[in-house]
Parts: structure tokens; C-alpha cells; sequence
């Protein structure tokens, strides 16, 4: 690999980048995977809400005890299988076999939202139960119902350690979006790849793929910390 | 102490880039480029379209408008846009919509000259066969990009209508699709680093058979799902025996194939001949 050809592959992949239309294709990707990322991240955090509010509830009682073996058969599952797998079988089984047609962008982001509820109920979970009990002691003591201390007293404080880490399950949906090409979602390993299959040249596309991936985790890293400071304002540590 | 370890740091990957950009392996100095084709046809097929096994109507009219462009002209001049000294014409895709009549055809854009992407356009021979048959059919066409051995099982499932994507008939194919006439007569070609000398000799498909089975156990690659799979491989359907001392190493598309290649992970490419010769034409032009 001389410098010289390394030169020559650069040149290609600007040619193509600028002059033949490559960016659009890249823009689309990029618009894509964060709008499957955001949208997933969403659907995660209803979904992981609900999950979790089963799961911590001290009650008990046939429906919750059904409701809670769902629950751990849901979050098994689709912690339990790789998502590539999940996509596949969402698209190319089960579609198919009840006769739905959904788009392949609609499916990404409903089985990415699926695979990020089960992650999310987990944080949110921990992120209620390391409030410590005695806040829960307190609130009842002092009169409040279940319902109430939760809102007003656990749950606020249990944000503070859920939003960081919500943060994290940001970053990592939007790395996990770059299987969707699997089911013919053009995202930004897509784009790249018809950029690279147009010149039969890859080192390049590849390298500035790699580099807008970095690019964006770093962006959303940074915003993180800044939240993090603002939220860790109130705790004088 | 610090301040020393770093710049001895420094230092150490820099000399590693550059022992790493001091040639080494194929640099293509005779001029003649990195890569060749072994110009010798392997096999002997026919593309054609994959039609929607439910659609009877839409194999009748993909025939009709098949025949017609072989009488009048068309498939040839297409042909010249890619072969010879036309243009190749630009063909969009329109959003899928199920309110509007339209022929959703899926193929893989990466198999120059028959389909590839530029910017948002696609362009090669299966691309403006497809918008003259949704011209013919009076609908709007959109086309799906998906992985090649994804391309039947959209027709299958119902997602795409039509398969256009360099597609050889065969019979495990036929499970999944129709066939329409065929249109094109390709083959498989070997794809080898220019410095092999091995084949220089060869003048028949026996002759490089005969090449590689007295070749050391080695790879061939090429992109998962084509002929070129079950060639190496063996297929009872396709009447494929078998590249016996070579193994297969499938990749999503041929470039990348030729680019492992030159990276020495594998022997061999094996790819239709026209993609091959576009190939070895722009990874000769890029080393």
C-alpha cells in the first residue's frame, strides 16, 4: 500500500462523495439512524416504564404475578437473542406469516424500541431501587400511600441515576442501528457500503464511516456530561 | 517520566505507519495493475426476471415486453450504454406507496454493470430493463436495495414483485419465484492476483479446473448467494460438482472479495464476467 495509492483511493472517494451524489445517500443513512435510534429510545422508555412499575410493585395478586411472568419472558427474550436476529425474524418470519406489509424502517425502529424496553426496564428498575429505603419508610410514616411517595419522593430521585444511564442506552442504540441494512433500511454502514460498491473501493468509505460514527457518540457523550453536571448540582457532593 | 513514555509512543507509531505504507505485497509494478481475469467461461447461464409466484399476469407481461426489446433493439442498445460507447441513463426509485400502481422490484446495487448506486440513482443494464418494463406496464417503479441473497425471499414474501438483480435461473430459485425468459447469457469467471502465472496456459473451463485442483487446499471467494457459491461448493440442483480442494469464502459483495484478495486472506475470486471485468478494471485503476 503506497502513499501514492493511497492518494488515488482518497481522490475516488471524494469524486464520488461530491461530485456523484455520495452524500446524499449519506445524509439519508445518517437521518436515518438517528431518527430509528431517537424513535426506539422513545418506544424503549414507555415501554420500560411499564415493565418496571410491574416489576417493583410489592403487591401481589394473580393478574400482577401473570403480568410479571410476561414481563421476564419479554426481557429474556430480546436480551437473550442477538438483535440481528430479532430484526430477521420480525421481517422475514413473522411478517410474512400473519400477512402484514410494514415498512422495513417502520420494523427496525418497532423491534429496536422492543429490544431497548427490555434494557431500559432493567435501568429503571435499578435506578428505583437504589433510592435508598429509607425514603420510602419516611414517606409512609409520615401518612403518604404507596402511590404517592413514589411520585413524589422515589421517582425524582431515582431520575437523577436513570437519566445518565438512558444516555447510554442512546449511545448504544445508535450503534446497534447499523445491522438495519439487514432488512433493506438504508442507514449509515448502508451508505457507505454504495459508495464503496460504486468504486469497488472500500478502505476510504469505511475509514469516514467509521470516523462520523466516532463523531456522533462524542457529540451525544458531551451533551451527557453537561446533564450530568446540571443534575448533579443539587447534590453538594 | 510521563512526558518520555509518550513520545516514545509517538514515535513508535509513527514508524509503524510508515513500515506499514512502504509497499509490501501486491504493488502492481509491471503496470499491468494487481489483479486479471482468467477470461475463460466456467459456466454457462441465463438471467432473467424473478416474477411473484402469485402475479400469472405480470410473467406474461415481463415476457411480452422481454421479447419486445430483443426484436426492436433496445436490450442491445442498453447493452452498448455498459459494453460499449453509450451513456448509462440514471433510473430513480419512487417511496413506496400502496395507494399508487407501482412495480417494486428488488435487487442488489452492487453488481456493476448490471445494478450498482450513485448517489441516489441507480444506474446498469437491470436498472433501465426495470424502468422500461414499468414504463411498458404503465406504473411507477420503485426499487429495493437489499442483500443478493435476500433478493427472491422479497419476492417470496411478497415485499417485491419482481427479482431483477443479474439473476441466474435455477432450479432452487424456481421454489421461490418465476422465471420469465431469459435475457442475458453470462458465466462465471476466476478473478486471480496478476503476478499468478498459473493459468496463463489454460484454454478451456477443464484446463483451469484442472489449475486449481493442483493448487495447494486454498479459498475462493466471491459474494454469497450467485452461481459462484454453489459452484465452489457443489449443487446438486444447479449440477455443480465442486471446486474439491478449495473452500468458499462468501462476502456481501464482489469487490469486497477481490479486496481480501489483494490483502492475501484468500486465493480466488469468482464472479460473473462482466462485473469481473469492471472489477478488475477499477481496483487495477485504484492501486
Amino acid at each position: 500500500m503506497t502513499i501514492q495509492s493511497l492518494s488515488t483511493k482518497w481522490n475516488m472517494f471524494i469524486d464520488t462523495f461530491l461530485n456523484k451524489g455520495g452524500y446524499k445517500e449519506v445524509v439519508t443513512g445518517l437521518i436515518n439512524t438517528l431518527i430509528i435510534a431517537l424513535v426506539a429510545l422513545v418506544l424503549g422508555i414507555i415501554i420500560g416504564t411499564i415493565i418496571a412499575a410491574i416489576e417493583v410493585q410489592p403487591r401481589k395478586g394473580k393478574v400482577l404475578d401473570i403480568l410479571r411472568r410476561i414481563c421476564s419472558i419479554y426481557v429474556a427474550f430480546f436480551r437473550g437473542t442477538p438483535i440481528v436476529v430479532q430484526l430477521l425474524l420480525g421481517y422475514f418470519v413473522l411478517l410474512p406469516l400473519f400477512g402484514w406489509n410494514l415498512p422495513s424502517v417502520a420494523v427496525a425502529i418497532i423491534i429496536m424500541g422492543l429490544n431497548s424496553g427490555a434494557y431500559v426496564s432493567e435501568i429503571m428498575r435499578s435506578g428505583i431501587l437504589s433510592v435508598d429505603i429509607g425514603q420510602m419508610e419516611a414517606g409512609r410514616a409520615m401518612g403518604l400511600g404507596y402511590g404517592t411517595t413514589m411520585q413524589k419522593i422515589i421517582i425524582p430521585q431515582a431520575v437523577k441515576n436513570i437519566l445518565p444511564t438512558l444516555g447510554n442506552e442512546l449511545i448504544s442504540l445508535i450503534k446497534e442501528t447499523s445491522v438495519v441494512s439487514f432488512i433493506g433500511v438504508v442507514d449509515l454502514y448502508k451508505a457507505f457500503r454504495t459508495i464503496g460498491s460504486g468504486n469497488y473501493e472500500y478502505m476510504m468509505p469505511f475509514l469516514v464511516m467509521a470516523v462520523i460514527y466516532i463523531g456522533i457518540i462524542l457529540i451525544i457523550t458531551f451533551a451527557l456530561k453537561m446533564m450530568e453536571r446540571g443534575l448533579r448540582a443539587s447534590d453538594k457532593r | 517520566m510521563k512526558k518520555l513514555g509518550a513520545k516514545l509512543a509517538a514515535i513508535g507509531m509513527i514508524a509503524a505507519m510508515a513500515v506499514g505504507l512502504s509497499g509490501c505485497g501486491n504493488t502492481g509494478a509491471s503496470g499491468n495493475g494487481v489483479v486479471k481475469t482468467i477470461d475463460i467461461s466456467l459456466t454457462d447461464e441465463q438471467y432473467a426476471f424473478g416474477v411473484d409466484k402469485n402475479n400469472e399476469e405480470l410473467l406474461s407481461q415481463a415476457n411480452e415486453y422481454i421479447t419486445q426489446i430483443k426484436e426492436d433493439g433496445t436490450l442491445d442498445k442498453i447493452c452498448e450504454n455498459y459494453f460499449g460507447d453509450g451513456t448509462p441513463q440514471g433510473v430513480t426509485s419512487a417511496k413506496e406507496d400502496d395507494s399508487k400502481d407501482q412495480l417494486v422490484v428488488a435487487t442488489n446495487a452492487e453488481f456493476s454493470p448490471f445494478e450498482y448506486k450513485e448517489g441516489d440513482t441507480f444506474y446498469g443494464i437491470d436498472m433501465e430493463l426495470a424502468q422500461g418494463l414499468a414504463d411498458y406496464l404503465n406504473k411507477e417503479l420503485v426499487i429495493l436495495d437489499v442483500d443478493f441473497e435476500a433478493v427472491c425471499t422479497y419476492v417470496d414474501t411478497g415485499k417485491a414483485d419482481m427479482a431483477i438483480a443479474g439473476l441466474t435461473i435455477n432450479e432452487t430459485r424456481k421454489e421461490s419465484v418465476n422465471f420469465t425468459d431469459s435475457y442475458y447469457t453470462a458465466s462465471q469467471v476466476l478473478i486471480v492476483p496478476e503476478s499468478d502465472t498459473s493459468f496463463d496456459e489454460c484454454q478451456t473451463a477443464d484446463d483451469v479446473l484442472d489449475v486449481l485442483s493442483k493448487h495447494d487446499a486454498g479459498k475462493i471467494g466471491g459474494q454469497t448467494g450467485t452461481t459462484a457459491e454453489f459452484y465452489v461448493k457443489g449443487d446438486a440442483d444447479w449440477g455443480f460438482d465442486g471446486i474439491e480442494n478449495m473452500s468458499w469464502v462468501g462476502y456481501t459483495s464482489g469487490s469486497l472479495a477481490v479486496n481480501d484478495m489483494l490483502s492475501g486472506n484468500i486465493d480466488y475470486v469468482m464472479i460473473d464476467q462482466a462485473p469481473a471485468n469492471m472489477i478488475v478494471k477499477k481496483v487495477n485503476a485504484a492501486n
